[in-house]
Order: C-alpha cells, then structure tokens, then sequence
C-alpha cells in the first residue's frame, strides 16, 4: 500500500462545464430554499460558517501528509478495494494487485477519470437543488468506479472519506460514479468516519453521485454516514437503472450536525429492481435528513423502501419519501415503510410518504409509524434485571433489528466492519 | 427478621386508593399463597413490590433482606433477588428469547461480579429446563412471547425463573388458563427451587395449591390482609367464598 501523488491539469471541457454553473451559485444565483425538497431546511448556517470551498488546485498539497499510515490501516477493510480520501481529496487506492483487476474495473479519483472520458455532454444544466448546483460549479474529486461486462466481483470496494484535523472549515464537493456494464454484479461500501472519535472537526462534504446500472447489472450499496458532530454532510444520489437491473442501497445515516441525503431513483427498463433500506439515527442537536423519490417510468418494475428512525435528545430526525408511477407503468409493484422511535421529548420525527400514481393497475403501499418505547417493555426487562440502560438499548436494537440483521451477500466481515464504524 | 416484611403498606394509582394497610412477613423458604376476590389490589401488590411506575405509596414500609425495597428502582430489585412472574407476560417482538436469557442470566453474574457465562454450557442448561417444563425447543428462537400462547408464556416466565434461581418469586397468577397438564409442569418447576426460594403465589383457584402446598395461606379483601391460614383455609374459602370475609 502507498500514498498516491496525483496532480491532475484540468481539462478544459470540465472549466467550460463548471462555468455554466458557476453564475448560478454565486450571490444573484439561486435561493437555497427555492426547492421544493429544501423549503423546510434553514440554511442559514451555509452564511453564517463562512466555509471555504475546496479547489482543485489545493490537490498538489496532499492532504493527510501529516497522519501516520498506521491511522489510515485501521480505517481498512481487510480482503477488499480500499480507497481513501482526506478531507475531500484522493489520497490512496490499494487494488490488491494480485487480484488482477484492472481487466474487471476501473478504481480511481474522478479526475483520473475525466481527464480520459467526456462524461458531461449528455446532461443538461437543470440542477434539482443549490447544493447540485454547487457542486457542478466546484467539486474538486471523488471517486469513480466502472465494473465491466460480465464481471462479478467477490470482494467489495470500500469507499473511505476521513477528514485532517487541519482542514475545517472547509467544503469539499465531491462528484463520484458507480457505473456498471450489462452483467456486471459488485459491492460498495461509502464510510464517513473520523480518524479519531473525539474529533469533532467542522468541515462540510458536498456530495454528488451518479450511478448508471446497465442491464442486469447489481448493485449492492452500503453507506455509512457516521462523521463529526459538528460536520455537515449534502449527498445527491442520482441512479439509472436498466432492464432487469437491481439496486439494493442500505444507508446508515448516523454521524454530521447536519445531514441531508437527496436519493433519486429512476426505474427506466422493464423488470428493475431497487431496494432502498436504511436507519436515520439522531441525537443532540443533529439535524438528519433523508429525502427519497423512486420513479417507475416503465412497466413491471418493483421497488421497496424501509427505512427506520430514531429521534434522542433534542435531535430532528426527517424522512420524505415518494413514489411516482408515470402513466404507462403497468404492473407495479411498490411498497414503502418508515417507522420511528421518538425517545426523548425534545426530539422531533417529520415523516412524509408521498405516492403519485399516473397509471392503473398497480400495487402501491406506504405506511409510517411514529411511536415511543413501549413503557410495560421497559419494566419486564427490568424487572429481570437489565438496567433502564440497557433495557432501552435492547428495545432500539430490536427496533432497528429488521434493517440491521437483513441477511445480504456481505461477508461476515464486511458486516461487522460497517456496524463498528456506526458506534460512537 | 424475616427476608419480606411488608408493614401497613398504603398505595394507589392517582386518586384511587388500592392497598389499604397490608401487613405480611415472608421467610427464607416459606411459600406464601395470597387469593381473594378480584380487584383488591392482589396484582397491584406484586407490581408494587417489583418496582412497577404508576403507584403512589401513600404510607407504609417495604424492606427485602433488610433494604428499603421502595427506593430502589426494579432492576435493583431484580438483581438483590426478587422475581415476578408477570401474570400478561410483555411480547418483545425483534429479542429472541435465547439472548433474552443470557442478557438476563448475565446481569446478574455481573451484579456478583461472576464473569459471563459460556454460552455452551448455559445453552444445553436451557435446553435442559425447556424439556423439563415441555417448552418446545422452537420457542427459544423466537422474539419473547411473541405469538407464544397463553399457557407458553407462564411456562416461559418459570423457566427465566429456574435460570436466575431468586430469592423471592413472586407468582402472578401463573395458573390461569392452564390445563392440568400445564399446572402439574408449572408445579413442579416451582418445587424444585422449594428449600432455595421463597414465593408469594397469587392464584384464584385451590387447584395449584394441590401441586404445590404451602405454608400459609391469606386473603386479600378491600386493601388488606383480612385473615391467614394454613390449607384448612382454602378449604374453607372453596366452601364459603369471600363474602363471609369482606363483609367482616
């Protein structure tokens, strides 16, 4: 394992790109909250910390010069694709080159990517939010992985983004793809975590991600947000998927003062699959977002979401999620559920589900539940001789348990290296 | 000193007055019955004793081996050796019952500063009660009293209370509905910690007390202990019913 040094002379075709974007951002711009998704978020604390944007030209001074390697190893996962970034910026890719796997995908930064490959000619400069905006304007790395035809990969590609105790104060906008060829089947994992618990480094990631599911192609995601306390965390997800392809997302949102993930899912062949699982887990004074929109705009495809909240202290924990059947969309299947757990009465759970359906001849479902730990519960275990501790902690786990224990292809490994960078 | 000493105990919910005076004293391995008619408190008692939020003692004392029962809080209880056996016992859907146990069994060894148990032999110690008590090996995978029936819970409550052996159980009504065969399991789970632990058994029926024969036998009537007995008593109370005792 080394250190990469990469120095990366931007093209000019992606100068052109972020331009277009550039105007929008700047002080005449765009209003933060003119978004539908965004009008009950007060960001006001984008003004008020004055953080400074990243630049790729900041990318020769590598970040994490000054933390030792042993760090970095223990943030690892064994027998799988590691890639670290620091404080936003690529800093190291172990490929287990015995492995070979050069002939099965490409692993690197963002910007090896685009300085070989024009991805953005296809798209249109309409952006969905401020922070899309802002991060097509500025985004400075990120990763890329392209799995391709016909490959299955065993081990998983395990994604780490740590920040240096020198970088606060600073946005980072990162721009990452997951493509994957006809037939390809791989699993990632995206860990934000801290280099030591007790940090509590103020920094904020932007976070925009592409994935692009050819046919057949599988996708298992796992995401684990577990940062700073004092962090703040924006990802974009924007998923296409194709004929028979299936997407299993499992998000862990734990970590950040503030946290918001915008997960778009769009079914555009026959017979896609995608499964968005996940736990919004707040305490504090956090602020945890999840807003989701699975659009079925082909026919016989099928789409299930649970997600799972808790809300401690005087945290906020919000979920929206909507389901959208365009018309044509026969034979649909999709069900969604959002159960919470309110544990303190200073917290707050906002949930939304939303169906809109533009055809006949489906099967759509949604329920949410907002509740409180079962107080006959807490007294049997505790007339067994569980602490109230202990009891409550037992009574979560259960609660979580469904998306926790949900059985998947990840080794045992895996599993246990996810659930540990959840703990605090 | 007796290990209970229950004296001119005074509680209620809110503004309704339930125990009005009881007295009782309970020693090392004596097996107390406590039966009355419905609604006199019999359950409130045991909750009361267990530590259970939503009682107001209004007078009186409570002092187990010595300790102000009343100010601890229910697993400080549980862990000095007091167990109830819940006459609705709570489904935990998402715990399964066999890490239940070992949480359970394992605050206790550590309150005594044992280490956990291996899972092992504790694994084939359940196992071992499960089939003493017929409980079928199923069960213990399954989340706590989840879906069980009502004769698997109350067998499920005796088994919990063979793994952590307590000082005091207390037995709310773990006789109703079940069949003979059930009592007669139930019974014997109860005697085979007889000479280790004491009980208050709260039953309706004279039925149980054929199973296990106990020391002393009192009635629970408007709040208070209005007379105690030996199993002549029972007897008496199968003959006449309660009236004859509330009106006095």
């Amino acid at each position: 394992m080394q250190a990469s040094k990469v120095e990366f002379i931007m093209p000019d075709y992606i100068k052109e790109y972020k331009e277009q974007y550039q105007s929008l951002v700047s002080n005449k711009g765009l209003d933060l909250n003119k978004f539908e998704d965004w009008k009950y978020n007060k960001l006001n604390f984008i003004k008020k910390n004055k953080f400074i944007i990243s630049d790729i030209s900041d990318l020769k001074n590598t970040s994490g010069q000054n933390i030792p390697k042993e760090k970095i190893d223990e943030l690892l996962l064994a027998d799988s694709y590691n890639i670290v970034f620091i404080s936003g910026k690529f800093y190291f890719l172990d490929k287990l080159d015995k492995d070979n796997i050069d002939n099965k995908v490409y692993l690197n930064s963002i910007n090896d990517y685009l300085n070989n490959n024009n991805y953005f000619t296809e798209e249109s400069n309409s952006v969905d939010n401020y922070f899309e905006a802002l991060n097509n304007a500025n985004f400075s790395d990120g990763y890329c992985i392209v799995v391709k035809e016909n490959i299955i990969l065993n081990k998983p590609i395990n994604i780490i983004f740590v920040n240096s105790e020198t970088d606060t104060n600073i946005i980072s906008n990162l721009k990452n793809y997951i493509i994957f060829e006809n037939n390809a089947k791989a699993k990632v994992l995206v860990n934000y975590l801290e280099l030591d618990s007790n940090l509590n480094n103020k920094y904020f990631l932007n976070n925009n991600t592409k994935i692009c599911l050819a046919e057949k192609a599988e996708l298992l995601l796992y995401k684990t947000q577990n940062q700073s306390d004092a962090s703040y965390n924006v990802s974009y997800f924007n998923i296409n998927q194709s004929k028979n392809s299936n997407f299993k997302f499992y998000n862990f949102v734990y970590g950040s003062l503030f946290s918001k993930d915008t997960i778009r899912v769009n079914l555009n062949g026959e017979q896609a699959f995608c499964g968005l699982y996940g736990i919004i887990s707040a305490k504090d004074k956090q602020y945890l977002d999840v807003n989701t929109r699975v659009h079925h705009n082909i026919k016989n495809c099928s789409s299930f979401e649970n997600y799972k909240g808790l809300a401690d202290d005087k945290s906020i924990a919000v979920f929206n999620g909507s389901i959208v059947v365009k018309e044509g969309a026969s034979n649909t299947d999709a069900r969604m559920s959002n159960k919470n757990l309110l544990l303190s009465d200073n917290a707050n759970i906002y949930t939304k589900p939303e169906l809109k359906i533009y055809n006949d001849d489906v099967k759509c479902s949604h329920g949410t539940t907002i509740g409180s730990l079962d107080p006959s519960a807490l007294f049997y275990l505790q007339s067994r001789g569980l602490s109230y501790e202990n009891a409550r902690k037992m009574l979560v786990d259960a609660f979580l348990g469904e998306i926790v224990n949900l059985d998947s292809d990840l080794s045992a490994e895996a599993k246990d290296y996810i659930l540990s960078n959840l703990k605090n | 000193m007796s290990m209970l000493e229950i004296k001119n105990l005074h509680a209620g919910v809110e503004s309704k007055d339930i125990l009005k005076g009881v007295d009782l004293n309970i020693n090392a391995n004596e097996v107390h019955v406590i039966m009355g008619p419905n609604g006199t408190g019999k359950s409130s008692l045991s909750n009361i004793l267990a530590g259970k939020d939503g009682y107001n003692v209004t007078d009186g004392e409570v002092s187990f081996e010595g300790k102000n029962l009343l100010e601890l809080a229910a697993d400080e209880r549980a862990l000095l050796g007091l167990y109830l056996s819940f006459q609705y016992p709570v489904e935990i859907p998402g715990v399964s019952n066999i890490n239940f146990f070992k949480s359970i069994v394992n605050a206790h060894r550590k309150a005594k500063g044992q280490d956990e148990i291996d899972a092992m032999p504790f694994l084939k110690e359940i196992r071992q009660k499960a089939t003493e008590l017929n409980i079928d090996e199923q069960l213990l995978y399954r989340s706590v009293n989840e879906g069980f029936s009502g004769g698997e819970k109350k067998r499920n409550e005796i088994l919990q209370m063979l793994l952590l052996e307590p000082k005091l159980a207390i037995l709310d009504e773990i006789d109703s509905g079940l069949d003979i065969d059930a009592l007669k399991i139930i019974s014997e789970g109860v005697n085979s910690l007889r000479g280790k632990t004491s009980f208050l058994i709260i039953t309706h029926y004279k039925r149980l007390l054929e199973y296990i024969k106990p020391d002393f036998i009192h009635v629970l009537a408007n709040g208070k202990i209005v007379k105690s007995g030996g199993m002549e008593l029972a007897d008496e109370l199968e003959a006449k019913g309660y009236s004859w005792l509330e009106s006095a």
